[in-house]
């Protein structure tokens, strides 16, 4: 294939020896693949038209590889999909007539994979990772949303799929239409899936399924013939127990205390609390908190291990290794109660809320301590609510966190050694500090939530220094509140970059004073674009839709 | 008690002549639900639409008005949703009786009659096309409201976002068979330009590049190691797409409307594309400084002399306010308007929170201005004295575009904090009905526990409040929102309870006189 038509013309650089790439006009989308297998990445562009799979040359322009029309479809879903053994990926696309079919390097024509009824997808080109293996055969099988949850498919050796069970989850449609009398009338519609977990959840090494829906949990888990069953293995109607805990006088609040509402408050969390690598399940009804014990079959809810009763308002009860013995806790999280009066001062002249975190110790396999092993009580002080935004706008805590939260660090290894020790973070101005290291550094995004908390109960620790209360400004929380990549940046904390890349982005100068608040839009990007083993960066700017590779790096 | 039960004793006691009111409860036994009241059958009375949903399945019923003004406890009509219909609305399309139930899909158009059951042998294409919203909500009906009366000739046109386009339909009066949609002009719209992040906003996600998720449309490296957090949990799918429509009015006061577009500090004022020829040119117009950044702006005749005056509202935390600018006619310009640069009038109230609006209270032809105000007085600062004040206030319009300097008639109430068990109940209050037919509007209101009262207004050289209530009930079930419309179409108020699963709906016994349209 020639060169890519449409382009537009090669820009400047960024600053020497950066290298501007070719991109056509109107694309909605960007990603990286190995299309050919050989460990160098391609760039899959995304337009209106369709796909285009395209190689980079060294001198930036684009070279295509692989074409998928939209035509005449008002939907094209694409999924990047891998092959088993190899490190080349394929493109999945799938029509809103229900066609999917499989596009790959070195294929003739595209293959048909299934044709599926019963869609309801957004129009569109769009990014939609509907493949992954899901029963563990290192074929990537399908979850694809349908009336009341999702349709799973398995795919064989053959490449063809078939269908399989359809579970609950949540499929949050928002529909925004127009009235007559609206100022700015819009018409708009999102379409919202939340991931779902392929994990071993009964301890027998082969991945299990967990979906989730606002009001109903189902878990699949592989009997012993190592099939996944028709039917969940587990459910939690989390609706039908909350409905049970419902109060009698519909909205009518309690003056005296505002959190009374949370006695009708339903969670359920399953997952291996006592170590036997069978998860169990912590529910929490109300003010009562039951645990179940998990089997390899199945966690039978006939009879809890344990049931602990709370007077206060529960806001949180989760399962956490808190004294670090290897096996989980159990945390109570308890808020005081709060007034109306009090909720109306805090608007004038503010006033404080206090948390108490109770830790029962875990002394046996799922039975926890009768009273608390440690508490630690937090107040918090909360400025007048009247002037908050005003302390909020001139806070540099806020703006620190605004930052952290607009842009994380990236682990990066730069020379091949087979390390993440470098860190490469885009900052505020729209430039690129790096810094080399050796060490391989934490993974920039901490997701776990059990991190999280941990995160937090060190700064409270830490702020408690032996004792069990500690009283903080709200302002002063905000520096409580992790942030992704937080442990990338305090390992680089207080060093000066080794490397500045890229110009200033000129829509965030802050010199500028209209412009004095704007961060950058840029996004950066870390690949090993070659195959050689040392990562490349690549730096986008979106408006207008600009891509560099960075030099120097 | 309830309405009609109080409005016999009140009639016993002497207290005043209200007419007679027929209460009629609607079970919905679903949550949520939306309603609408318009005349389907076209007989003068109101008749009610409901969308609800319940074990996963979505309806609309029907409930029509009976001539003795009441509505029958179960639906006339009902109708399973299909669940590829995304929105539904009212037009009257075919010879059948009465208007027809439009329904909007992914594909296109479909109508039903309402004189029939069931989908088999009703339902009609009237119109192929890829329309916008392309998704059904499996947890709401929602209704679809851009039905108007775009060419000022009487008759209501349906409008629909088609691909990037807003196409105005009208109604082919000879249509006996196929569809009686005629395409009568396009507007283009615009995809809503993301927006960047500034400082402290927190606008996670919403800008293509704040989150990994492809919002606004677009995917950047959503796979990729890159500098953009996953914030709040990986999404299999999360698409947003929303198209900015134009604004119509009827800015030229002719019935018809234009195309209002707000653009750095000036109105920018297209006719209609209807019926074919050359593009309309636009008009400028010049805003003043106070109406640039407005909360909302409404071009209206405020004082009833047949010129469009532009009220603006700001609701800034330190500027609650309400201005009139008076507009002069431009000979030069296709609308005549040339917009004061200086208010003609000015209303600033004082609270934590200010919400002004426009009513004919005392029903003069010139609109008078309402607020209501949220206080929580800052001198009160120890949980003993802590109260919540609200208001409820009445600026009566003047001739020249004015208003009142001060409250011609103020409702003002405190709370305890331990007093607002039913808070949001407690608050309800609603001045856009007559009840006592004597032209001026009167004031309804629920107390604190859950009483729902009517108290009577009367215009002279000021407003009067009565300072009792001619009418208290209590509602058999807590009431979530309480409306005033005149449902018999006798020129009197009803009144609209709405409940968590249900309606009560009190209307008046008169005889139906044609007012202009009335829907929710």
């Amino acid at each position: 294939m020639s060169a890519l038509p449409g382009c537009a013309a090669l820009v400047a650089s960024l600053a020497a020896g950066d290298v501007s790439i070719a991109l056509p006009d109107g694309l909605t989308g960007l990603e990286l693949l190995d299309w050919e297998g050989d460990s160098r990445l391609e760039l899959l562009l995304v337009a209106d038209a369709g796909l285009t799979v395209a190689a980079i040359e060294d001198d930036g322009r684009l070279t295509p590889r692989a074409r998928v029309e939209r035509g005449a479809a008002r939907t094209l879903a694409w999924c990047l999909a891998p092959v088993a053994g190899t490190s080349r990926q394929e493109l999945l696309a799938l029509r809103e007539d229900g066609v999917l079919q499989r596009h790959a390097a070195g294929a003739a024509a595209p293959a048909e994979v299934a044709r599926i009824t019963g869609l309801a997808l957004p129009s569109g080109v769009f990014a939609f990772p509907f493949a992954r293996d899901l029963d563990g055969d290192g074929d990537a099988d399908l979850a694809l949303p349908a009336a009341g949850g999702l349709s799973l498919w398995w795919v064989g050796a053959d490449g063809k799929a078939t269908r399989g069970p359809l579970v609950r989850h949540r499929i949050d449609v928002g529909l925004t239409l127009p009235a007559p009398e609206d100022d700015g009338p819009e018409v708009g519609v999102s379409l919202s899936i939340p991931s779902f977990e392929v994990v071993d959840q009964n301890g027998d090494g082969r991945p299990d399924l967990v979906f989730e829906s606002d009001d109903h949990l189902q878990f699949f888990w592989t009997g012993s013939n190592g099939a996944l069953p028709e039917q969940p293995t587990l459910e939690v109607d989390l609706a039908e127990l909350k409905a049970k805990l419902a109060p009698a006088g519909g909205s009518v609040l309690d003056p005296a205390n505002l959190f009374k509402a949370l006695a009708s408050r339903v969670s359920a969390d399953v997952r291996d609390f006592d170590g036997d690598r069978r998860a169990d399940l912590l529910l929490r009804q109300g003010s009562k908190v039951s645990l179940f014990p998990g089997t390899p079959a199945g966690i039978d809810r006939a009879k809890a291990a344990q049931v602990l009763k709370v007077s206060g308002n529960l806001l949180d009860a989760f399962a956490f290794d808190d004294d670090r013995d290897g096996k989980d806790d159990l945390c109570l999280l308890q808020v005081a109660d709060v007034s109306f009066g009090q909720l109306l001062l805090w608007v004038i002249v503010g006033g404080e809320l206090e948390f108490d975190l109770f830790t029962y110790r875990q002394e046996a396999t799922l039975r926890f301590g009768k009273s608390p092993a440690k508490r630690r009580r937090l107040r918090v002080e909360l400025p007048a609510l009247l002037g908050i935004a005003d302390e909020f706008e001139d806070s540099k805590a806020i703006e620190r966190l605004g930052d952290e939260f607009a842009r994380q660090p990236i682990g990066l290894d730069l020379d091949g050694d087979g390390q993440r020790g470098d860190v490469a973070q885009l900052r505020r101005d729209g430039t690129v500090a790096v810094w080399r290291g050796k060490a391989a550094l934490p993974e920039a995004h901490a997701a776990e939530l059990a991190e999280l908390r941990r995160g937090l109960l060190a700064r409270f620790d830490a702020a408690a220094a032996g004792k069990d209360a500690v009283k903080i400004g709200l302002l002063d929380l905000v520096e409580w509140v992790p942030t992704p990549g937080a442990a990338m940046r305090a390992a680089v904390a207080g060093r000066e970059p080794d490397t500045l890349l890229a110009t200033r982005d000129p829509s965030a100068d802050r010199k500028d004073a209209d412009a004095a608040d704007r961060q950058t839009d840029r996004l950066l990007i870390a690949a090993d674009l070659d195959g050689d083993g040392k990562d490349e960066l690549l730096l986008l700017d979106v408006q207008p839709l600009m891509l560099w590779r960075l030099a120097g790096g | 008690m309830t309405l009609a039960a109080a409005v016999a004793v009140v009639a016993a006691a002497g207290m005043g002549e209200l007419p007679q009111f027929t209460e009629s409860r609607i079970a919905v036994g679903a949550e949520p639900f939306e309603y609408q009241l318009s005349d389907v059958d076209l007989d003068l009375r109101v008749d009610l639409l409901v969308s609800s949903v319940a074990g996963g399945e979505r309806t609309l019923r029907l409930w029509r008005q009976r001539a003795d003004a009441s509505f029958p406890p179960t639906a006339d009509w009902s109708l399973a949703v299909p669940p590829d219909v995304i929105s539904w609305s009212l037009l009257d399309l075919r010879p059948d009786p009465g208007r027809e139930v439009v329904l909007l899909t992914r594909g296109g158009v479909h109508s039903l009659t309402t004189t029939r059951a069931g989908l088999k042998e009703n339902l009609r294409r009237e119109l192929a096309a890829p329309l916008m919203p392309d998704l059904a909500d499996p947890r709401r009906l929602p209704a679809w409201q851009l039905t108007q009366d775009v060419d000022g000739d009487g008759r209501e046109e349906l409008l629909l976002v088609v691909e990037e386009e807003l196409r105005i339909l009208g109604v082919a009066a000879d249509a006996a068979a196929g569809s009686a949609l005629v395409e009568l002009g396009r507007l283009p719209v615009a995809p809503r330009t993301t927006r960047v992040s500034e400082r402290g906003s927190f606008t996670f996600g919403s800008s293509g590049m704040r989150g990994r998720g492809p919002a606004g449309g677009t995917s950047f490296f959503r796979l990729a190691r890159t500098s953009q957090p996953v914030l709040f949990g990986e999404k299999l799918l999360d698409r947003r797409r929303t198209l900015e429509l134009p604004r119509l009015l009827d800015f030229g006061g002719d019935a018809a409307l234009e195309r209002v577009e707000r653009e750095n500090g000036h109105w920018r004022v297209t006719p209609l594309p209807l019926g074919g020829g050359p593009a309309p040119m636009p008009a400028r117009f010049e805003l003043p400084e106070a109406a640039r950044d407005a909360t909302s702006t409404e071009w209206t005749d405020l004082d009833g002399d047949g010129r469009r005056e532009l009220v603006v509202f700001r609701s800034d935390d330190d500027d609650k306010v309400a201005l009139v600018f008076t507009a002069r006619v431009d000979p030069a310009q296709p609308f005549g308007a040339l917009i004061d640069a200086a208010p003609s009038a000015r209303i600033k109230l004082a609270g934590m929170g200010v919400r002004y609006w426009l009513t004919d209270v005392d029903r003069d032809g010139r609109q008078d201005l309402t607020a209501r105000v949220f206080d929580v007085p800052t001198g009160l600062s120890t949980l003993a004295t802590v109260r919540l004040d609200t208001a409820f206030h009445v600026f009566r319009g003047r001739p020249g575009a004015t208003w009142s300097r001060a409250p011609d008639l103020s409702f003002e109430r405190s709370f305890r904090p331990e007093q607002l068990t039913r808070v949001q109940e407690s608050l309800l209050i609603n001045v856009g009905g007559d009840f006592d037919g004597d032209g001026c509007n009167d004031l309804v209101t629920t107390q604190l526990d859950g009483r729902v009262e009517i108290r009577r207004i009367t215009a002279g050289e000021s407003l009067q409040l009565e300072a009792k209530p001619v009418v208290s009930f209590a509602p058999t079930t807590e009431v979530e929102r309480l409306e005033t419309w005149d449902l018999s179409r006798d020129g009197v108020a009803d009144l609209t309870l709405r409940h968590e699963q249900g309606l009560t709906l009190f209307v008046s016994r008169g005889m139906p006189r044609p007012p202009p349209e009335q829907r929710r």
